[in-house]
């Protein structure tokens, strides 16, 4: 009988254990997702600083004004990494448009304001960067945790779910400037 | 290394026969003051000796020894006090190159002042309220724009030992006496290197040896670090076997030490093997402290006494070569150029 109650004792100080450990990795990930979110919307509201500074250039076309105000409002209705990652997408569409006018263009990649915002830009992408990293860091963590067997019964039994990383393209892994080439050292 | 070396020993040679000229000078001063105290000491033992009868009665291999040890003697005390002097003037070699190295004229070498305590206290690594530190070798230059600060740092602690020994009374009974004798433990022995960061970050993020707990023997970690914060571990697996990283702000850590970064500071240990302990301070600035190099062994590094030796070039390189390896690590970090700059 206190063998029993004994076993029955520790079985439920490791539930305990096994779902606070789960509770605080997902709290963690959670966190560094805000984080992340937070860096993102940073992203998202400098577009209208970058239309400002490219408006009087004649190959920036209406078009392009309705897709990143479409940008801005998909930012803000982002509920998941998955749309979060599409936004991306378009954003880094956007972006391309920007980097061809400034190769046509030449006087306004050299002019201060546009400069500046380029400083800007690196800095907040060089944040996210660092965000996206602690955000993947966690998930790898937290999805690895709750797929040991027998936690992922547990996880199963407490509706712990795995989450998706956020997804980082070859291309910005090896830079962190998506405008022009201003970075001469990365 | 080695082209930019021959090129400054190029352009040092004038400064080389001035630093012999001064030397020399010095030499034929100090050679005739021992020559002449030397020739006063043996008239008068010998004079003292004949006075003494020692000549006649006793053997005369006295008064030779006696000559021969007086002799000996002032050529040491030569030998030293030049050593002397060509160390005073390695002093003017070291920030010659330093200025040389750093394109800065205005770099100053002080072979006597530390970097100050409040620098040490504001890494915030070692618990200076325990520890001990000592000092000296401070180097100020501007390196492409960017305030540095290199200088010798050592810290260590006491730690208490008791000791106990057994001596005899008058009667040859045995009884114990213990005492505690302070024993020296170092800590850190090496060189403080400190340089603008092109990052602002508002919490220190610590980069320490994987082997650090090891040092402490048998003490009490804390008493002797300040350092804080929770332990990340980063992506890349060559620098976490190196490095363990504590920042309380783990996105701002990843931030400074991004993945290109992490491989920069892997590539230091092609110029310097030994530990490193690394803190990213706020604000913009980093120090990097570099476990066993001294500049005090470049200080004492002399040049040979005569200029046509062919070890004045050899020790000149050797010189060279070591204060290069602190710039070079900065310039493998690259963290003090603007981040972003336009090519044009």
């Amino acid at each position: 009988m206190y063998i029993a109650l004994i076993i029955l004792t520790i079985l439920i100080i490791l539930v305990v254990i096994i779902y606070n450990t789960m509770l605080s990795k997902k709290n963690k990930m959670l966190k560094a997702y805000s984080s992340l979110d937070v860096m993102l919307k940073k992203r998202y509201d400098l577009i209208p600083n970058i239309v400002e500074t490219v408006k009087g250039y004649k190959d920036y076309e209406a078009n392009t004004l309705n897709k990143i105000t479409s940008i801005r409002s998909k930012a803000d209705e982002c509920k998941n990494v998955e749309d979060m990652n599409k936004v991306a997408l378009e954003y880094k569409d956007f972006m391309s448009d920007i980097d061809l006018l400034c190769e046509n263009y030449p006087d306004l990649r050299a002019s201060e304001n546009f400069m500046h915002l380029q400083k800007i830009l690196n800095e907040v992408e060089e944040q996210i960067s660092a965000a996206r990293r602690t955000y993947n860091a966690h998930v790898e963590n937290y999805n690895t945790y709750i797929s040991f067997i027998p936690i992922n019964l547990f996880a199963l039994l407490f509706g712990f779910k795995k989450y998706e990383f956020f997804e980082m393209s070859e291309e910005e892994k090896n830079t962190k400037v998506t405008v022009g080439d201003f970075n001469e050292k990365e | 290394m080695e082209e930019k070396f021959n090129e400054f020993y190029e352009n040092y040679k004038d400064k080389l026969d001035d630093i012999y000229l001064k030397f020399n000078q010095s030499k034929s001063k100090i050679e005739k003051r021992f020559v002449i105290a030397m020739i006063v000491l043996l008239v008068i033992f010998i004079l003292a000796s004949y006075r003494l009868k020692l000549l006649v009665d006793s053997s005369s291999l006295f008064i030779i020894l006696g000559c021969i040890v007086i002799v000996v003697s002032v050529f040491i005390g030569i030998f030293l006090r030049l050593r002397r002097e060509m160390y005073k003037l390695n002093k003017n070699i070291i920030e010659d190159i330093v200025r040389y190295i750093s394109s800065d004229e205005t770099s100053i070498y002080e072979p006597d002042k530390r970097i100050s305590i409040n620098n040490i206290k504001e890494m915030e690594l070692f618990n200076l309220e325990n520890l001990k530190y000592n000092g000296k070798n401070a180097i100020v230059t501007n390196y492409n724009n960017n305030y540095m600060n290199f200088a010798d740092m050592e810290i260590y602690y006491y730690k208490d030992k008791l000791k106990e020994e057994t001596y005899y009374d008058s009667k040859g009974n045995p009884y114990t006496k213990k005492t505690i004798e302070k024993i020296k433990k170092t800590l850190f022995s090496g060189c403080y290197i400190s340089a603008t960061l092109n990052k602002n970050i508002a919490e220190h993020i610590y980069l320490i040896p994987n082997n650090f707990s090891d040092l402490i023997i048998n003490g009490a970690i804390k008493d002797y670090i300040t350092y804080s914060g929770e332990e990340i571990e980063l992506e890349n697996l060559e620098f976490s076997k190196k490095y363990k990283v504590y920042s309380d702000d783990e996105i701002q850590a990843r931030y400074i030490l991004s993945l290109s970064l992490m491989e920069k500071i892997n590539n230091i240990d092609d110029i310097f093997e030994g530990k490193k302990y690394i803190v990213f301070k706020e604000g913009r600035r980093f120090v990097i402290c570099l476990e066993g190099f001294k500049i005090e062994d470049l200080r004492k590094t002399l040049l040979p006494f005569r200029k046509t030796s062919s070890k004045v070039q050899e020790n000149l390189r050797y010189i060279f070569k070591n204060l290069y390896k602190l710039f070079a690590i900065y310039d493998v970090l690259d963290l003090g150029n603007d981040l972003y700059v336009d090519k044009k």
